[in-house]
């Protein structure tokens, strides 16, 4: 059953999204079916549901395209038994394999229904990655004799939607890219794809940005409970973090600025380990650009300030100054760099200092126009005794 | 109007070129062009407030604020990087490649290579020895060559490394060794310049090698595609694409632009613009595996799966990709064209798996394929 059906499809283009969250998985590790007979160590999730929720629920509020409103979301969620999804996610279609063909078969029809409609697909859950990416649904391994018909051959989905008549296609994966020994066998693993090419007919290029969560071979990170870090950057970015270029009235979130800002929200993920996660560099094609969002008023901008020497960052009040409004305050000192998302505008940066027993003086920067993707000022201190300022600023 | 003269402000000897954008008070940008690195580009635009922004193929921001006072005023605009290389001939490795694994600048905290050998790092110094090695069907041959200047060099106080490789039979990759480990890289033979490859720690404590030295637009065209700014690729892939089209219309030996220009229309632009000469850089130049990877996704792409297939098949038998991006370009096509591969008499699962081990071991962030291993035949996982 679709989700959302604005039913506006014979007005024009439209957009047409189809999200899969999956934390369930009855037949793998400390679910309550048979075991399969090749779990690879996976094991129950608690965010694929939530993220999934998080990313429908802004493009149903948000989501503003008016070269390709939004029409209509086919959701499939498989919440775990101890947390049942409410309100109005209560109803909607598990994501099996069965439930997951049917609802892209209908995404697929609408898409194909326009070549300036715009296809979105996103899937939260278990991924492996054994020769190409495969994406698990909640029923893998209810079929024993048959493991891998319940599991989606995504690498070979994306490349039979070049048939799709829907030019602007945007593919987002939120899920592990590991290669399970189990998933070594003799024959490969040969997967179901939703969508093969069929035709030997010449394919015009797609804008089709196929955006991972995880490089191969690795994992894709969430804090338990909580929307994972691919997709809170890839909600953020749609919101405005994304914004690629300004036209006096609106910003404008594009298929190419998309993927370089969710790489660098998630550069400023920090993993318990100290390491940061980091998404696959490139994928897909991207035959132009199209529009996906646009939104009034300011953007958001990742901020980052930096005092040089680095000693001194841990030592100053690290303050923004916007032209109108109030100023905001490093919350706390730290060696590291202040990290921060401020509106764009006019803004000084300043660096305070205490003013005895410190060799550096309170400087502050001249105004600068903060514009997307990235403000990222460097403080360049002297030390107080050769500064000889008065007054205390340099 | 009144005019910017927009120039980059670090030393370096790469001439590559960036896209550079000004955006007027109002945030709306009015102005977009390419700015070599060793040059200067004006723009004009109407007396105002205005941010010039520039965005380097590493991945940092370059941005100046600058007020035009009056009609037909020249301001020069010198676009500084907040972080700048330790040396001019390490310029193109540090602002063209991308470091996510490099570790904290000692002096400003944020993220920057180390080079191994470079004066600021002198504690970095260490003894590394450089190998060449061919790799043809499938197989690994050590080469007795002298590279520049000798086949085992101590890169203490040097960093940069020359590799005048003209005369190389190919495809050939270049092994550093080092008492902390040891990388393997691409050597992309371009008969037009010689290669540079300059040795980097990552903050892991592990060897990391960059090469590049290829025509500048073609290698911070390929560092952009790389990392996925499709938007400063798209900038900057039309001057690159027009000169692979001459290349290969007018037969000169430069394949290894031809190449990246071939990914980028792969990747970002009309594939139908490669005409034919995306098989006629598979044909023309056995030495670069990722021109059969192209010439294979065109001929998909064109509705010639089998085409496709045996495409994929010639790419497996000449070696490795020598670019990242072709390793995965390369498992995606012999996944695609698994049952045809089959038909014709080749398993590519089981070439796939190996395929997939290179995958492993490789910085995927690298431009130039390069991979961690002791032997090449016995890549390693990344930690």
């Amino acid at each position: 059953m679709t989700y959302l059906d604005r039913k506006s499809a014979g007005l024009g283009p439209r957009t047409h999204a189809i999200v899969i969250g999956v934390n369930h998985y009855p037949h793998l590790i400390d679910g309550e079916g048979e075991l399969s007979p090749a779990t690879m160590g996976l094991e129950q999730l608690t965010s694929p549901v939530l993220s999934a929720v998080t990313l429908s629920e802004w493009m149903e509020k948000s989501l503003d395209n008016p070269d390709a409103p939004l029409d209509t979301i086919e959701l499939l969620l498989s919440p775990s038994p101890a947390v049942p999804s409410s309100g109005k996610h209560a109803n909607v279609d598990r994501a099996t394999m069965a439930n997951i063909k049917a609802a892209f078969g209908r995404w697929y029809n609408r898409c194909d229904s326009s070549a300036d409609n715009v296809a979105l697909f996103y899937f939260c859950g278990h991924g492996i990655e054994p020769e190409g990416l495969i994406l698990l649904p909640e029923d893998f391994g209810a079929d024993k004799l048959a493991l891998w018909d319940s599991a989606i051959d995504m690498t070979r989905t994306y490349y039979g939607m070049a048939e799709c008549k829907a030019r602007t296609q945007c593919y987002f994966i939120d899920a592990c890219r590991e290669q399970p020994i189990e998933s070594l066998v003799p024959q490969g693993v040969v997967a179901r794809p939703l969508k093969t090419r069929i035709s030997t007919a010449p394919v015009a290029g797609r804008k089709a940005p196929f955006m991972k969560s995880a490089p191969l071979t690795q994992k894709s990170f969430a804090i338990p409970g909580q929307v994972s870090y691919f997709t809170r950057a890839l909600v953020d970015c749609l919101d405005g973090l994304g914004a690629a270029h300004f036209d006096s009235e609106w910003w404008h979130v594009t298929t190419d600025s998309l993927m370089p800002s969710i790489n660098r929200c998630m550069e400023r993920v920090k993993l318990d380990n100290g390491t940061t996660p980091q998404c696959s560099p490139a994928g897909g094609e991207q035959n132009g650009v199209s529009d996906l969002h646009r939104f009034r008023g300011t953007a958001p901008v990742l901020a980052r300030i930096a005092c040089d020497p680095s000693a001194a960052t841990q030592e100053a009040d690290l303050l923004l100054h916007p032209r109108d409004g109030e100023s905001r305050t490093r919350p706390h000192r730290a060696a590291d760099p202040w990290e921060t998302v401020i509106p764009s505008g006019n803004w000084r940066v300043e660096a305070r200092f205490p003013s005895g027993g410190c060799p550096w003086s309170t400087k502050m920067l001249p105004e600068q126009l903060v514009y997307p993707p990235f403000f990222g000022p460097v403080v360049r201190l002297h030390q107080r005794n050769s500064d000889r300022v008065p007054g205390g600023y340099a | 109007m009144s005019t910017f003269r927009i120039r980059f402000g670090a030393q370096t000897t790469s001439d590559a070129g960036v896209p550079v954008e000004v955006i007027s008070s109002n945030s709306v940008r009015v102005w977009k062009g390419i700015l070599q690195m060793g040059g200067v580009v004006s723009a004009d635009v109407k007396p105002g407030h205005y941010l010039v922004t520039a965005q380097l193929p590493n991945g940092s921001i370059l941005r100046s604020q600058q007020t035009l006072d009056t009609e037909n005023s020249v301001v020069d605009v010198r676009l500084v990087p907040e972080l700048e290389s330790p040396s001019e001939s390490m310029g193109w490795a540090f602002y063209l490649q991308r470091s996510l694994f490099a570790p904290r600048h000692k002096r400003t905290g944020l993220r920057a290579p180390e080079f191994l050998g470079a004066p600021a790092h002198p504690q970095h110094s260490l003894p590394v020895d450089l190998r060449v090695w061919r790799c043809e069907d499938e197989e690994w041959f050590p080469i007795s060559i002298r590279v520049s200047p000798s086949p085992t060099v101590d890169v203490r106080y040097r960093g940069v490394v020359d590799l005048n490789c003209s005369q190389l039979p190919a495809p050939y990759w270049l092994q550093c060794v080092s008492p902390i480990g040891s990388c393997f890289a691409a050597l992309p033979r371009s008969e037009q310049s010689s290669l540079r490859a300059a040795l980097t720690l990552n903050d892991n404590g592990t060897l990391a090698v960059a090469v590049g030295g290829f025509q500048p637009d073609a290698d911070a065209l390929l560092n952009y595609l790389t990392a996925g700014d499709f938007a400063s690729a798209r900038a900057l892939g039309p001057r690159v694409e027009v000169r692979a089209e001459k290349i290969l219309q007018d037969k000169v030996r430069d394949p290894v632009a031809a190449t990246i220009a071939g990914y980028y229309l792969l990747k970002v632009g009309d594939l139908e613009r490669l005409h034919d000469w995306s098989f006629n850089l598979a044909n023309w130049f056995e030495h670069i595996p990722d021109g059969a990877i192209i010439a294979g996704w065109h001929a998909i792409r064109i509705g010639d799966p089998k085409k496709g297939a045996r495409y994929f098949a010639i790419a497996l038998r000449r070696g490795l990709p020598l670019f990242t991006l072709g390793l995965q370009q390369l498992l995606d096509g012999l996944l695609v064209t698994r049952e045809l591969l089959y038909q014709e008499g080749i398993d590519p699962d089981d070439r796939a798996r190996r395929l997939r081990g290179y995958v492993c071991a490789s910085n995927q962030h690298s431009g130039v394929t390069s991979f961690a291993a002791m032997d090449p035949r016995e890549p390693r996982p990344l930690p």
